[in-house]
């Protein structure tokens, strides 16, 4: 019996997890532009700008 | 074998030695990026060097750092949003730049020690992406932050609905099986996981109901406020007496599905403006003449008594007097009426009027706050139905709806008080759990957004979904004429033997020399053409232009003026639709160019189906009575038509029609702007609908005006499928109620109904609607 509790712990946490990735992603913004990200995929990746990396993954607004 | 080695010059991809590009699209690209077109832009913007307009455009400004966000209706293709992205590349001033492709919106940070405002926005000029400029970007923070609390509100609901629904189905179907320490566990995790939801999830529907119930009236959130209440308690003291393992799967199914019902409800289109008021027609500054030259000032601090230097194409931003000795003014802003006005020294002029041919000096009158327009727009704006984008219908039935479930509950208590006292409460709670109008909640908004997405397909973009509502209750249409029911651009045909290259040339030559608005749309309509030096040039206001190019005599106006200058053997003057320039070359008569203003295809028809729907229709047009018998000829079903109105006069025209029933006006420019607003729905027609439109509840293409019966008439069907969705809706509750009221709701049994009357209803619903659109053709 005491293995379904853990079990049933496991599933909780797990999806929390998700819940936790859904809050983060809504946070981010990426709810608010659903169109945009499709087509920058398809565009070439630039040379490597390593000291802009830090503040592209700030949200703008 | 040879391999080639050249790489294109923008992408670095291997292309044909000979070429420097790949394709089409770099070379443009890499023009664009590398300044191939020079451009300059003078001093435009110089008044975004003012500090005041700069920190009212600029959403964050620091020391190294500033960020603005501009819609730029430009935006179309993935090269835009790859150009746009790039602007560093540009100017090193920029830091980094976003694109929303759906809002059309261009996010850009730059560090204003390298890169002033002005040339920032010079940039976005140059390479074809002109900003749209609007003060105060608040707003639109607190829109997106509303949207992401619907989206948390909506993923905890799910979250919690998932779980609590897996740990509450052991219970019902093998209740024997069930040890009762695991019955304790996952009563308790259904607990927790709810409380979440009704402190964050459903809070909206709570508050709903307090400030409906404070405000003595009682909208669709109270009877929903009253379920949850119900459900909620109940479960709390079915766990806490031990009686049961509680309704929370209900209770987090239904607030899910409420939020997924009120997300399709606030659907917009982001792309699309439906708030301009006149102001955001005018320019933010103007240039101002100080002892030291032209300044530009910001149009709020404008004050009596400034003296305003205007170009040709500018609008006067505030009401004027006229310094210059005369002036061509063309006032289709405001009035509509296409023919510019001569005015001389000393004439009032009217904020919105836009000068035409040489720039004119003008001395303010009245600050742009109080100028005609601006009063105008505040006294409709106090004054016009109440805009919301809460759904009245559902709203209207609640009390009704209400007062039964209560009368109801309270029956049913009374009658069991007296035969089983213990059970009483418990099928009061019953009672308000099944009644809950959760299906009820899900039938308009799931039609209604069914019918906007089929509007959307066709063209026509409501701002809310009770745009719909609206539209289905419209007696009466109006509409307006230049734009609206002609086509905005207007066709200059030629009428005579075809012109001969020279011929061309000239002509095209001396007509240049004019700022006339004929002579403009002939010159557009002749392009291309080569440009030949012209002597003697002259021009008499109203009457014509003639010049000398390379000997030959050009003479172009009006009848009366080619006969007054010698010119013999004119064409018997026909019955003109429009404006005419009758022309001759080297003293001899070639023939006639026609500008005329067509009706849009299809109007014919669509008023044909509107009378016979038994709709008034009317026209309310600012322009002069010129064209009034060939529209009366092609559109006889129009009833009332009214020329040569102004603003106040259109607005006042729907006012007073309202009185006889909900009215539609149909507009298209800043002189409808106060009728659409007045109206019970004001559709702007656009033929881009990213591009300017007054404000207004609903845009529609011009190509897509033709369809506005069927829009109609899908807006009157989905009242019905509403209707019937709630019928629906209802022999569910009745269904729910029957066990309700016995005493025998179950948890099982709720939970059952609950989601399944939902689903059945959203599908009844969005399938019926979409059935009927493609029966009406849309």
């Amino acid at each position: 019996m005491g293995v379904i509790v853990i079990l049933i712990g496991c599933s909780l946490l797990v999806a929390m997890g998700f819940f936790a990735a859904f809050l983060w992603a809504v946070r981010q913004g990426q709810f608010e532009d659903a169109s945009t990200p499709a087509i920058r995929m398809l565009f070439e990746p630039e040379k490597p700008e390593p000291d802009t990396h830090a503040d592209r993954n700030l949200p703008l607004r | 074998m040879e391999i080639s080695t050249a790489v294109c010059t923008h992408c670095g991809a291997p292309c044909p030695p000979a070429e420097h590009f790949c394709c089409a699209g770099c070379r443009a690209v890499y023009g664009v990026l590398h300044d191939a077109t020079p451009y300059d832009p003078g001093d435009t913007y110089a008044f975004l060097d003012l500090p005041d307009v700069a920190d009212r455009l600029l959403k964050f400004r620091g020391d190294h750092l500033a960020t603005f966000v501009f819609r730029v209706p430009a935006i179309h293709c993935s090269s835009c949003v790859y150009l746009l992205e790039r602007l560093s590349q540009l100017d090193a001033g920029f830091v980094e730049s976003r694109v929303d492709f759906g809002r059309k919106e261009v996010s850009v940070r730059f560090d204003p020690e390298r890169l002033s405002l002005r040339k920032a926005v010079e940039w976005l000029v140059r390479i074809g992406y002109t900003p749209q400029l609007e003060l105060d970007p608040k707003a639109d923070a607190r829109r997106s932050g509303e949207a992401r609390d619907r989206w948390i509100k909506l993923g905890l609901a799910g979250f919690a609905f998932g779980n609590v629904m897996l740990f509450s189905l052991p219970e019902y179907f093998a209740p024997e099986l069930l040890d009762p320490f695991l019955k304790k566990v996952f009563t308790t995790l259904n607990l927790v996981l709810s409380l979440p939801v009704l402190f964050i999830s459903a809070s909206e529907f709570l508050s709903g109901a307090w400030t409906a119930l404070r405000h003595r009236t009682v909208t669709l959130d109270v009877p929903i406020a009253l379920g949850i209440l119900a459900l909620y308690g109940q479960s709390l003291s079915d766990i806490l007496t031990g009686g049961g393992p509680g309704y929370f799967d209900s209770f987090t199914g239904l607030i899910f599905f409420l939020l997924i019902g009120r997300t399709m409800q606030g659907k917009t289109y982001e792309a699309l403006s439906f708030d301009r008021s006149h102001t955001s027609y005018f320019p933010l500054a103007a240039n101002v003449l100080g002892p030291e030259g032209a300044h530009p000032v910001p149009l709020g601090e404008l004050a009596p008594g400034d003296r305003l230097f205007v170009r040709h194409g500018e609008l006067i931003p505030c009401d004027a007097e006229l310094e210059s000795e005369s002036a061509q003014l063309d006032y289709q802003f405001v009035t509509g009426e296409s023919t510019p006005v001569d005015v001389a020294r000393g004439a009032r002029l009217f904020a919105g009027g836009r000068v035409a041919g040489a720039a004119a000096t003008v001395v303010v009158r009245q600050a742009a706050s109080q100028s005609y327009l601006t009063e105008l727009w505040n006294r409709v704006n106090g004054s016009g139905p109440a805009r919301s984008s809460r759904l009245r219908l559902p709203d209207a039935l609640s009390p009704w709806f209400t007062g039964l479930v209560v009368v109801l509950a309270t029956g049913a208590g009374l009658w069991w008080a007296q035969h089983d006292a213990g059970k009483a409460l418990y099928v009061v709670s019953s009672i308000l759990i099944v009644a809950c109008p959760c299906a009820l909640a899900m039938a308009a908004p799931f039609t209604f957004g069914a019918v906007r997405r089929r509007y959307a397909r066709h063209g026509f973009y409501t701002r809310h979904a009770s745009v719909v509502e609206d539209l289905a209750n419209v007696r009466t249409v109006m509409f307006d004429k230049t734009g609206t029911l002609t086509e905005s651009r207007t066709d200059a045909l030629f009428l005579g033997a075809p012109l001969t290259q020279p011929e061309t040339s000239a002509l095209g030559s001396v007509l240049m020399q004019s700022v006339h608005p004929l002579s403009r749309r002939v010159v557009e309509a002749m392009r291309p053409f080569e440009t030949l030096p012209v002597a003697d040039f002259r021009e008499e206001k109203g009457h014509g232009v003639m010049g000398t190019v390379a000997g030959n005599r050009v003479v172009a106006g009006s009848a009366a003026w080619l006969t007054r200058n010698g010119i013999p053997d004119l064409l018997p003057g026909t019955e003109s639709a429009g404006s005419q320039v009758l022309v001759a070359v080297g003293g001899r008569y070639l023939g006639v160019w026609e500008i005329r203003q067509d009706v849009r295809p299809g109007l014919s028809a669509m008023m044909r189906k509107l009378a016979r729907a038994g709709y008034r229709l009317a026209l309310t047009s600012g322009d002069s009575p010129r064209q009034r018998e060939r529209l009366k000829a092609a559109l006889p079903e129009l009833g009332d038509m009214r020329f040569g109105q102004t603003p106040a006069e259109k607005w006042a025209w729907v006012e007073a029609e309202r009185g006889r029933g909900a009215v539609c006006m149909v507009g298209d420019g800043l002189n409808d702007a106060a009728a659409l607003r007045g109206a019970d729905v004001g559709i702007a027609v656009a033929d881009d609908v990213h591009a300017f439109t007054p404000a207004s509840d609903a845009i529609v293409d011009g190509a897509a005006l033709a369809r506005l019966p069927a829009f109609l008439r899908l807006a009157r069907g989905s009242v019905a499928i509403t209707a019937a969705a709630y019928v629906l809706s209802v022999a569910y509750n009745v269904v729910g109620l029957s066990f309700a009221v016995r005493g025998e709701l179950t948890p099982l049994v709720s939970a059952i109904l609950m989601p399944v009357s939902s689903i059945t209803v959203i599908a009844f619903a969005t399938g019926t609607t979409t059935l009927l659109a493609k029966w009406r053709g849309l």
